[in-house]
């Protein structure tokens, strides 16, 4: 299985209202009548498919577990190499105790791979994305077979990307003569427009 | 902050743009009848964003005229007026608008900014009774954004902070309470305000970067980056971060896109979009590929 959260578009340790609301979007487009006796069909149905699935796991361990760890084969992520001294702060960081989280991580002196990894975690729930990519990226460094790490990057980045494909989807055109062009005569009439 | 949050013309729909310049005048004419003349100077689009997003929760009508304008007198215009949103964006672009002629008076020392300040006194006074509230907030967040310019703050999310919670605080438009989601709405307008204000700051910082180091004044990214000129010209430095500070600016935009994707939209809802996904994302383009094409 893929990610989930990258299959539904929405950051890791997105809230539960996030998901829902990703969810409810995607399976809009790519709903089966939209797509009836249309080339795309097969591929539509196996797209809700991934959904569904995402979503269901998703669903089904919200809160329990820190997020999603790279499974497919791979032994790291949850339950493998992750230390107990960590565990009570993973679970701050998904009831969205930022205080509480922050404070603990502070209190700690081992400052290993995974603290960078669960400091970084912590500036994404805060909004700290700059901090949130360096700490993960640090974590990355200091353990790079660590799927969880990798996972995490992955989908902190696909967040972004997948606000520029949903403006190109929504007709966004970059480099464009006409749309150059259209953007001078704008600026030409701005002049005129406003004070 | 001047003039980054806008739709993106060419892709608006002729009756869009004609609401678009309705909130605008709207403001305009706000201004007007609750402060008086002067102050209709500030006048900026910052805050018609705010406005169209506050007044697209509900579905009551909008009020249409079609007249003139002392300030153009020539050609009638469309102007949305008895708008609650749209006294309510422009209480908080004179606020804003106060506190950067101040800003500029402590960086330039300029007569205009003095002036500016020294005549928007009586502004700030009745400000302090329509929004109390966001008046006293938003000048504890100035005054901690000045502090942490002072300290030359090496981390741009801590020192963009102030003015993302600032940005959060005003988003929370007080009328929202009147809604039947009122917790659900004000948590999902405070997140966009918040990631408005980051990416606001952001992007006016890269886009400061030379001038900031013309007049040697704060700039989080100069620091945070390490910009040494023995060793790289501006451009080089501003090509070096760029894909950092892009990366930012997307999640930032993913993040407002999303909060507006969560608030049922009973009216506005093109010209919101155009914003959100043309507006923001051309303005991005084209501060990133600024220095870029000077590059080249």
């Amino acid at each position: 299985m893929q990610n989930p959260y990258e299959v539904l578009g929405v950051r890791e340790g997105a809230s539960l209202e996030e998901i829902k609301a990703a969810y409810r979007e995607l399976v809009k487009k790519y709903h089966p009548d939209k797509h009836q006796d249309n080339p795309l069909q097969d591929l539509a149905e196996e797209k809700l498919q991934e959904i569904n699935e995402a979503y269901e796991y998703l669903m089904k361990n919200h809160g329990k577990a820190g997020g999603y760890g790279g499974r497919a084969g791979s032994s790291s992520g949850y339950g493998g190499y992750q230390s107990q001294e960590f565990a009570e702060v993973r679970r701050m960081i998904d009831r969205g105790d930022i205080i509480g989280a922050e404070a603990a991580l502070s209190r700690s002196r081992n400052r290993n791979a995974e603290w960078y990894f669960l400091y970084g975690m912590l500036m994404l729930r805060k909004g700290w994305y700059d901090e949130a990519i360096s700490n993960v990226q640090r974590a990355i460094s200091m353990d790079p077979g660590n799927m969880e790490y990798r996972n995490a990057m992955n989908s902190i980045m696909a967040t972004g990307a997948g606000y520029r494909t949903q403006a190109f989807g929504r007709g966004y055109t970059t480099n464009d003569e006409l749309c150059r062009l259209l953007q001078c005569y704008c600026c030409a009439d701005a002049l005129c427009d406003c004070i | 902050m001047l003039g980054y949050v806008k739709p993106d013309k060419p892709d608006l729909k002729i009756k869009e743009y004609e609401i678009y310049g309705g909130y605008y005048c709207g403001i305009c004419k706000s201004i007007a009848r609750r402060y008086g003349q002067l102050p209709r100077l500030a006048l900026n689009y910052d805050f018609v964003f705010l406005a169209l997003l506050a007044a697209a929760v509900n579905s009551s009508p909008e009020h249409i005229k079609i007249e003139r304008c002392i300030i153009h007198p020539s050609k009638k215009r469309t102007i949305l007026y008895d708008s609650p949103e749209i006294d309510y964006a422009a209480d908080i672009l004179l606020l804003l608008a106060y506190y950067k002629l101040k800003d500029d008076y402590n960086d330039e020392r300029s007569l205009k900014s003095a002036v500016g300040a020294a005549l928007m006194k009586g502004t700030l006074n009745r400000l302090d009774r329509y929004v109390p509230e966001k008046c006293a907030y938003v000048r504890d967040r100035i005054s901690e954004l000045t502090r942490l310019e002072g300290e030359q703050c090496p981390s741009i999310d801590r020192s963009a902070e102030p003015f993302a919670k600032l940005m959060e605080e005003v988003f929370d438009y007080p009328g929202l309470q009147k809604e039947e989601n009122a917790a659900g709405l004000s948590k999902l307008f405070r997140r966009i305000g918040y990631h408005l204000g980051k990416w606001i700051y952001l992007i006016d910082a890269y886009d400061d970067i030379e001038g900031d180091m013309k007049n040697k004044s704060f700039n989080p990214l100069i620091i945070q980056f390490e910009f040494d000129p023995a060793k790289e010209t501006v451009l080089q430095f501003k090509e070096r971060i760029r894909e950092r500070v892009e990366q930012n600016l997307m999640l930032y935009l993913a993040e407002i896109a999303n909060g507006c994707g969560q608030v049922k939209l009973e009216k506005n809802k093109g010209l919101i979009e155009n914003i959100l996904y043309f507006g923001l994302l051309r303005k991005t383009e084209e501060i990133l590929n600024g220095g870029a094409a000077q590059a080249d």
